[in-house]
């Protein structure tokens, strides 16, 4: 309560130069998860204060957003910069937008394929706004606009140095259970970081090519230079494991247009592995494929409805289990389907029904995968009480259908009744988060 | 059979007038000069007298006099939706184009264009009522003419072609400016489910403009009202500022 008056302080100063909100989230846990150290009940206990300033001028747009959170359920509060950026108009064709910000490309609702950027998994899965699943990154963007034929923009986007996504595990909020790692475990393994990682040293580049709009369609080519957004194993002198984030190209395009009234959009990536070409190396990824086809239209006034089918499939997977045993003896009788399928499946549907005026707005979004037997729901409701109140309902429930349970470990008894597949390894994260905000 | 040859007669004439009524009200309204920008406040007014308010600036571009027009919206209030922008291509023979631009998360979304009957931003105006519906789409009537708050009005009845989300609909055109003044819909029972006013009407560079505007729903008995402000007309819009180039950084002139 003390907190919140503070914060309700600060509001009162700013809100003459800046907007924003005040905020305070609950996300209490479904069950029990004995997988994590401090036993919390809950997986998000916050407040909350945004503040926004926007200036513009002849020569561009000044943004500035930063979130001031105190953390209950960590004990900590921190400042958490969200965007910082100068958005400016270069000449007729170009525009530069330089700082802090966020960024999103590609078509895909919820699945990312030629979009990079760096993610928090952390913040959807434990119920904070969506918009909490995309994290900023320091980055110089050019958008160029040629006026050429065919060609709409050409985007480059340079960070100075690689930007990971949010690892599941960090703020303890959630257990990962990784089959990979779990065998270290039980075999006494600690894994390190890196100490010079290239990732850290190194620069990421994103771009885009946009051509223009022609019979309804919209055609993009994509181009990633940088690295996996997830760390991987690296086995070196053949003692040593370490955590490191390894080389990774990817060649992309997309295309969506109008459809029987609705939006048909399609995405596709070749995820080229500069560390493990050949699929040489057991342990890093190799090159996929991955695509995507979703399609979204409205049933009625208020209903709409979307359908996403995604497939990823791993080259020379048949290498994978014969390279690790070559690399360790570690990894004798490793169950690598439970660990990854050749071809992995992910479909989506996402289910949204307004009412009162949009006001009162419900969400069903729901990921399943055959491939791992396994499911993410993911009901919402926001209702928007008044101009300045809004209340969110998220829950996040996460289940397993299948038997993926690695036969080593269920007899070891480590892992017992845990699933280790995308989305079943959290069923004992399972949280409902309510969300109070005041907007100003 | 001499009279029923001549009523038809009559009633071919009296529509061919509504046609031409109901056109002229068209262009009027929805295409007044080549183009136009507005500040918008919208404001909900629900059962319970509950006021919600959102504010944005509106503008459009005709590349076709009642044809092909473009739209563009930028929001400012609330602030949590304030830089959000939305972009319109209207066509009469096709579904629209619309895209979405949530700055929270630098996303430009295609949408799909869904009924022309939904909910504009929310509001209790439909999408048609703010970008219009092609006279085309129904048979016109012309049922009278009369008095209404100090304007002489024509009085049409126009009743959709086909099924569609009113069976019927009134319109109360000026008959000096060609403004629809007030519009009610029917439905298959005849019983009325939506009204639309023109609370105010100001002459702006030579264009009646009706600046106050209210939707009155009886369905749920609420209604919004649109107010018009700095309403600007021919100010040079180009077709390249409807573009995602200004969808993420609108174009100075419609911000």
């Amino acid at each position: 309560m003390k907190i919140v008056l503070y914060f309700l302080n600060i509001v009162i100063i700013f809100s003459q130069q800046f907007t924003g909100f005040v905020e305070y989230q609950l996300s209490g846990r479904l069950q029990r998860n004995d997988l994590i150290s401090n036993k919390k009940d809950y997986v998000l206990d916050e407040a909350r204060l945004q503040l926004k300033y926007n200036h513009s001028s002849d020569f561009g747009d000044l943004f500035f957003k930063s979130d001031f959170v105190y953390d209950q359920r960590n004990n900590a509060s921190f400042f958490d910069l969200r965007e910082a950026y100068i958005y400016s108009t270069m000449s007729d064709w170009l525009d530069l937008k330089i700082g802090r910000h966020i960024q999103t490309w590609g078509l895909g609702d919820l699945v990312f394929i030629n979009d990079l950027f760096p993610k928090d998994w952390v913040s959807f899965f434990s119920g904070r706004q969506d918009d909490y699943l995309k994290a900023p990154s320091n980055a110089v963007r050019f958008i160029a606009y040629p006026d050429a034929i065919g060609i709409e923009s050409i985007d480059i986007s340079i960070s100075p140095s690689f930007n990971a996504d949010k690892e599941i595990g960090t703020e303890n909020r959630f257990a990962s259970i990784n089959p990979l790692f779990e065998r270290f475990r039980s075999n006494g393994i600690n894994i390190g970081h890196l100490e010079k990682e290239n990732a850290q040293s190194n620069y990421e580049l994103s771009s885009r090519l946009k051509l223009k709009q022609s019979s309804g369609m919209n055609i993009a080519f994509y181009f990633y230079r940088g690295f996996y957004k997830s760390a991987q194993t690296l086995l070196q002198e053949n003692t040593e494991f370490n955590f490191f984030h390894s080389r990774l190209n990817v060649y992309g395009l997309s295309f969506n247009r109008n459809l029987f009234g609705g939006i048909l959009s399609t995405e596709y990536g070749y995820y080229y592995s500069l560390d493990d070409k050949d699929g040489e190396n057991g342990l890093i990824s190799n090159s996929s494929n991955r695509a995507l086809i979703l399609y979204e239209s409205n049933l009625s006034e208020n209903i709409s409805l979307g359908f996403q089918f995604y497939i990823e499939n791993i080259q020379d997977y048949e290498l994978i289990s014969k390279k690790m045993l070559d690399q360790n003896d570690l990894f004798s009788n490793f169950d690598l389907d439970a660990f990854k399928d050749e071809n992995r499946i992910l479909n989506t549907v996402r289910l949204t029904y307004k009412t009162m005026n949009e006001t009162l707005r419900f969400t069903i979004f729901n990921f399943w995968s055959p491939t791992d037997k396994d499911l993410y729901f993911r009901p919402k409701i926001d209702y928007d009480y008044s101009d300045q109140i809004r209340f969110y309902l998220t829950a996040n429930i996460f289940s397993g259908y299948g038997e993926r349970i690695d036969d080593n470990k269920k007899l070891q008894g480590i892992l017992e009744n845990y699933n280790n597949s995308m989305f079943s390894q959290f069923q004992k994260d399972k949280n409902i988060n309510i969300t109070v905000r005041y907007i100003f | 059979m001499k009279k029923l040859l001549l009523m038809t007669l009559i009633g071919f004439a009296f529509s061919q007038k509504a046609d031409e009524i109901i056109k002229k009200s068209h262009l009027n309204y929805y295409y007044a000069k080549n183009d136009g920008k507005a500040n918008v406040t919208m404001t909900l007014v629900d059962k319970n007298e509950n006021e919600k308010v959102k504010k944005f600036i509106m503008s459009r571009l005709d590349l076709k006099e009642g044809g092909e027009q473009r739209y563009f919206i930028y929001f400012e209030k609330p602030s949590d939706i304030s830089k959000m922008t939305f972009m319109v291509y209207k066509y009469n023979d096709k579904d629209d184009d619309r895209w979405l631009y949530i700055p929270a998360i630098d996303l430009v979304k295609r949408i799909a264009a869904s009924d022309k009957s939904s909910s504009f931003v929310g509001s209790d105006f439909s999408y048609e009522d703010v970008s219009g519906r092609h006279w085309t789409l129904d048979n016109h009537e012309l049922i009278g003419e009369e008095e209404l708050n100090g304007s002489i009005v024509y009085k049409v009845k126009s009743i959709a072609k086909t099924e569609d989300y009113f069976t019927s609909k009134i319109s109360y055109i000026s008959k000096e400016n060609y403004l629809p003044l007030k519009e009610e819909y029917f439905d298959k029972n005849n019983d009325i489910f939506k009204r639309f006013e023109v609370l105010e009407v100001k002459e702006i560079d030579g264009v009646a403009t009706a600046i106050k505007r209210k939707m009155f729903d009886f369905k749920n008995n609420q209604y919004t009202i649109i107010n018009f402000d700095k309403i600007e007309y021919d100010i040079g819009l180009k077709e390249e500022y409807f573009k995602e180039r200004y969808l993420k950084k609108a174009h100075r002139t419609m911000r």
